[in-house]
């Protein structure tokens, strides 16, 4: 990779390529080939060209788009093989630092969470910011859509996960504990959106439930601060990245 | 003074996106909260990390001694 830190990655739909960036304020699409011989950083491509560094990046229901949020505060669509700018969504007033795709086939919509505090819901055609939600305290690291598309949970440094109600247009649940501390890095949900993990900068993993709003557990084997959690796809499992240097499977 | 034109600027945008949302249709909060529950109730059954699921399924199961061929 040209630059020195990459902030965020993400697979096409299709597994057949991955993009990638942070601060060199670029995403790069590499298409994956089992091939040891060939030469993959020729078969770069550069698609998106923020003017600070890139936040997190998500392919769209297609290999042929992808959304990228960036520092610059924006959050823009591309086209991947045309590297064209196809709408750019202008409103947080800081660093946008996470963003999420409506898991319906027909979703149109994203929101982002930024350093601003806020959240906002996209509608990716229009490029309108549609609804906005303030009630953290401090900048939102992680967004993720409940599974049914309805609702959202954020993650956040003001050591809070929150579930925002789409429909109902507000926020509906706090996820805290006076024993915690540390800000949310990263969020998910198990498949059937009962349970929210988050991943904490106090190295521990923090279950809740997300009806009772209670936690269920916590998880710790992390020697530094989770940086990043993902639920598989089967919901099986769940993957934790550190700072630590390891990423582990939890079952 | 550019920097006073800048954050009324800034201002009359927040007020344009405002009126935007003001007319959005919102649902009750009881319908809503009552649709979350329910999708969660309806899909427990296949969130293997909800309702564990038989030891024999679990990829991630302990891994029980297996036969060494000496």
């Amino acid at each position: 990779m040209p630059c020195t830190w990459v902030m965020a990655c993400a697979y096409a739909p299709s597994g057949c390529a991955v993009a990638c960036g942070g601060l060199d304020n670029k995403c790069s699409v590499y298409p994956l080939s089992l091939d040891k011989n060939e030469n993959l950083a020729a078969k770069k491509k550069s698609v998106a060209m923020h003017t600070n560094y890139l936040s997190a990046c998500s392919f769209t229901n297609s290999d042929m788009q992808i959304l990228t949020s960036s520092g610059d505060g924006t959050c823009a669509l591309w086209d991947v093989e045309s590297g064209q700018l196809l709408q750019s969504f202008h409103g947080h007033a800081a660093d946008v630092l996470c963003l999420d795709l409506a898991p319906s086939e027909t979703g149109n919509t994203f929101v982002s969470g930024g350093c601003d505090k806020k959240v906002n819901v996209w509608d990716m055609r229009s490029g309108q910011c549609i609804q906005s939600f303030e009630t953290h305290e401090s900048d939102i690291n992680s967004v993720r859509y409940y599974p049914s598309g309805d609702a959202f949970a954020s993650g956040s440094d003001d050591a809070t996960c929150r579930l925002y109600d789409l429909r109902a247009d507000r926020e509906v649940a706090i996820y805290s504990k006076e024993s915690i501390i540390f800000g949310v890095s990263s969020v998910d949900f198990s498949l059937s959106g009962r349970l929210l993990f988050g991943g904490y900068n106090d190295y521990t993993i923090n279950v809740w439930d997300v009806l009772k709003g209670t936690r269920v557990s916590i998880l710790f084997g992390h020697e530094n601060r989770v940086s990043t959690l993902r639920v598989s796809p089967d919901g099986t499992a769940f993957c934790t990245g550190s700072w630590d240097h390891t990423l582990r499977i939890w079952a | 003074m550019s920097n006073n034109m800048a954050k009324i600027a800034d201002a009359r945008k927040t007020v344009e996106q405002l009126k935007l949302e003001v007319n959005i249709e919102r649902m009750m909060i009881s319908k809503a909260a009552a649709e979350l529950m329910s999708y969660c109730e309806s899909h427990a059954k296949e969130d293997p990390l909800v309702t564990p699921v038989a030891s024999s399924e679990n990829p991630f199961r302990e891994k029980k001694l297996f036969c060494v061929i000496l």
